[in-house]
């Protein structure tokens, strides 16, 4: 009886919560799956109460409950529409429900596709990542390296050369310092972030005025050692940021150019004392002379008419010798000018012809009997010495023309290639006994001057002695020494003369024939 | 017989222009710069034979002086003078002696001439040429 009783309870609780939640559920269910299954649950309920269940066989107390007035589900039609209405509702709720069971294995489907993708996704985007990473990597490390490189390279520099590297920002404030010459300029280590000028006030101005954008170069002494800064703008990126100062050490430097400055002036001022000596011996010289030569022509006038012709060759003699010891000494002085590097060049254009025709005239009374002085103005290419035969003594030949006015110019020092023309003149009419002596100018092919010659037709030179002729105090030998007079002195100028006008002096000659002297004319003296 | 003035230091050179000169010009002598500077005032001389290496006061300085002086300032100068090298001439002429003649003296004639020339160009002031040749 009991047990009936709790299964009645029971099962009317089950259906009232069956209702309940079919109500419920019905209601609330937003999709079809749910409704699905609302479906099948009372379809079950609707098969157990009428179809599989007798409830009066099996719970006779349910009597006691009245339903309009009897038990439920007494009559075999009750029994069908319970078992066939469960059907159908199961049927419908199956039919519901299946449909959304393979929604929902092909969306899980679909779902796990495509986690499959985004995964394949992750993981390119990752190894992708990892790449860039990489790369990435690899270009900071690039960059470092290179900037470490120029780091070392500046430490390099900084270290190896007595220079101080130095940035400031644009307020002036240290950034930078590096190099070797930082603890001479007085810079401790922690210089940086200190404004400079706190520690080098005399860059005041220069790095103002490099944080202006102009590049400063500047020397200044500081604890006795010599400095020079450069100080110009820094730019990053086209912007100014600051200035950089670069501080050389150069005490070395300035120490070489005092020593070359104090070399200088040791050597200016012994050519100085070299020139007073000169001067001085010039002077000291020919003061006795003054007095040698003056009172033996004095005496030689013989006003008082008591001297024999003997004691008038005699003061001939002193007055001679005198002025012979005179030309001695202008010679070696002017040998000493020109080789202590005294002697100044003048240049200027020279016109070649009037020259050689001025130094002909000068001469031409120093020529012995029997002897012609001529000039000559010819073209031959190779500057050759012309054959003394072909010329025409005081005639000019036909010329090559430089100017147009007909004038041939050559750039020199006139009063010195005067001189040395004077001296190879008078050499060939003091050597020559009978023939002739010729100046003789020659052009190139374009009317250019080549060279100045004087050619003689005199005693000539031994091939033995052709080198030693220019040396100073030379002539042939002792016994023409006694023959011409002379100081030995006039080649040796005229061959200086010659180095300091850097023209070329040659010689050829043939003992007993004559001799030709030929001074070349570079074109670089040309106009 | 004209007069002349000879600042000389050294006595043989002294004796030989006196000896050269003294047959057409008397020859006032002066040993040094100062003494000339005291004596020419009144010495009433016409031309000036001045050397240049004097002691004391050199020629260049002394002529300073007597281009100063009133009595002195017209009367030609001639540097009488061993200082010979070149470009020696250049500098006296530009300090503004009148002629310049080197020592050793070769020719007696010369130097007559040019003093008769200074002279006769002092006495008709005319501007001519005083480049001298020695």
């Amino acid at each position: 009886m009991l047990s009936s009783l709790v299964l009645e309870v029971m099962i009317a609780l089950l259906t009232g919560t069956a209702v309940l939640f079919f109500w419920r559920v019905g209601r609330r269910a937003r999709l079809s799956e749910d409704r699905g299954w609302s479906f099948i649950f009372f379809g079950l309920c609707l098969l157990f109460f009428g179809a599989l269940v007798d409830i009066s066989d099996h719970f006779p107390s349910l009597e006691r409950f009245i339903f309009l007035g009897r038990t439920p589900m007494q009559s075999v039609a009750e029994k069908m529409v319970g078992f066939f209405g469960g059907f159908l509702l199961l049927v419908i709720g199956l039919f519901r429900w299946l449909p959304h069971v393979a929604e929902r294995r092909e969306s899980q489907e679909n779902l796990l596709e495509e986690n499959d993708n985004l995964q394949a996704k992750l993981r390119i985007g990752s190894q992708e990542l990892q790449l860039s990473k990489m790369q990435s990597e690899k270009r900071v490390r690039k960059e470092e390296q290179k900037a470490r490189r120029s780091e070392n390279l500046v430490e390099a520099v900084a270290g190896g050369a007595p220079v101080a590297l130095l940035a400031t920002s644009s307020s002036g404030l240290i950034s930078v310092a590096t190099g070797r010459a930082l603890e001479a300029l007085g810079l401790p280590e922690d210089v940086v972030g200190r404004p400079l000028v706190d520690h080098l006030p005399l860059l005041a101005e220069p790095l103002s005025r490099a944080l202006e954008g102009e590049t400063v170069t500047c020397q200044f002494t500081y604890r006795g050692q010599a400095f020079q800064a450069r100080c110009s703008p820094w730019y990053e990126d086209d912007q100014a940021v600051g200035a950089v100062v670069v501080g050389t050490d150069i005490s070395d430097l300035v120490e070489t150019q005092n020593e070359l400055r104090r070399a200088k002036n040791v050597a200016e001022a012994a050519n100085q004392a070299k020139s007073d000596f000169l001067a001085g011996m010039s002077h000291e010289l020919r003061t006795p002379l003054n007095s040698v030569i003056g009172f033996a022509n004095l005496l030689g006038k013989n006003k008082a008419g008591n001297l024999t012709e003997k004691d008038l060759s005699f003061l001939s003699r002193i007055s001679e010798n005198g002025k012979h010891l005179l030309g001695l000494i202008n010679e070696i002085l002017d040998l000493s000018k020109i080789e202590a590097g005294q002697m100044e060049v003048q240049t200027e254009s020279v016109d070649l012809e009037a020259l050689i025709r001025e130094v002909a005239q000068q001469m031409a009374p120093q020529a012995r009997e029997g002897v012609r002085l001529g000039v000559k103005l010819g073209i031959d290419a190779d500057s050759d010495s012309p054959s003394t035969d072909q010329i025409l003594l005081d005639e000019l030949g036909p010329t090559g023309r430089l100017e147009d006015d007909g004038r041939v110019l050559f750039e020199t020092d006139r009063g010195k290639l005067r001189q040395i023309l004077v001296n190879l003149t008078g050499n060939a009419l003091k050597f020559t006994h009978e023939g002739k002596v010729v100046i003789c100018l020659h052009c190139r092919t374009d009317g250019r001057p080549g060279a100045i010659s004087v050619t003689d037709t005199g005693i000539g030179i031994p091939d033995d002695q052709l080198d030693t002729i220019f040396g100073a105090f030379q002539q042939v030998d002792s016994g023409t020494a006694r023959r011409y007079a002379g100081t030995g002195l006039g080649l040796s100028i005229t061959r200086s003369l010659c180095d300091l006008l850097e023209l070329d002096l040659a010689v050829e000659s043939r003992e007993g024939q004559g001799s030709t002297f030929t001074v070349g004319l570079p074109s670089r003296g040309l106009p | 017989m004209t007069k002349i003035a000879l600042i000389e230091d050294n006595p043989d050179n002294r004796l030989l222009v006196e000896a050269m000169l003294e047959e057409f010009y008397q020859v006032v002598q002066f040993e040094d710069g100062p003494s000339a500077l005291k004596g020419l005032p009144g010495a009433d001389t016409e031309l000036i034979l001045l050397d240049i290496s004097l002691p004391g006061m050199d020629g260049l300085e002394v002529l300073k002086h007597l281009k100063e002086m009133p009595e002195t300032a017209h009367q030609p100068v001639i540097a009488l003078t061993a200082h010979a090298m070149s470009g020696d001439r250049e500098r006296f002429l530009g300090a503004g002696f009148d002629a310049y003649l080197s020592k050793p003296i070769l020719d007696t004639d010369h130097l007559t001439d040019l003093i008769d020339r200074l002279l006769s160009q002092a006495k008709t002031p005319t501007p001519t040429d005083d480049d001298a040749e020695p």
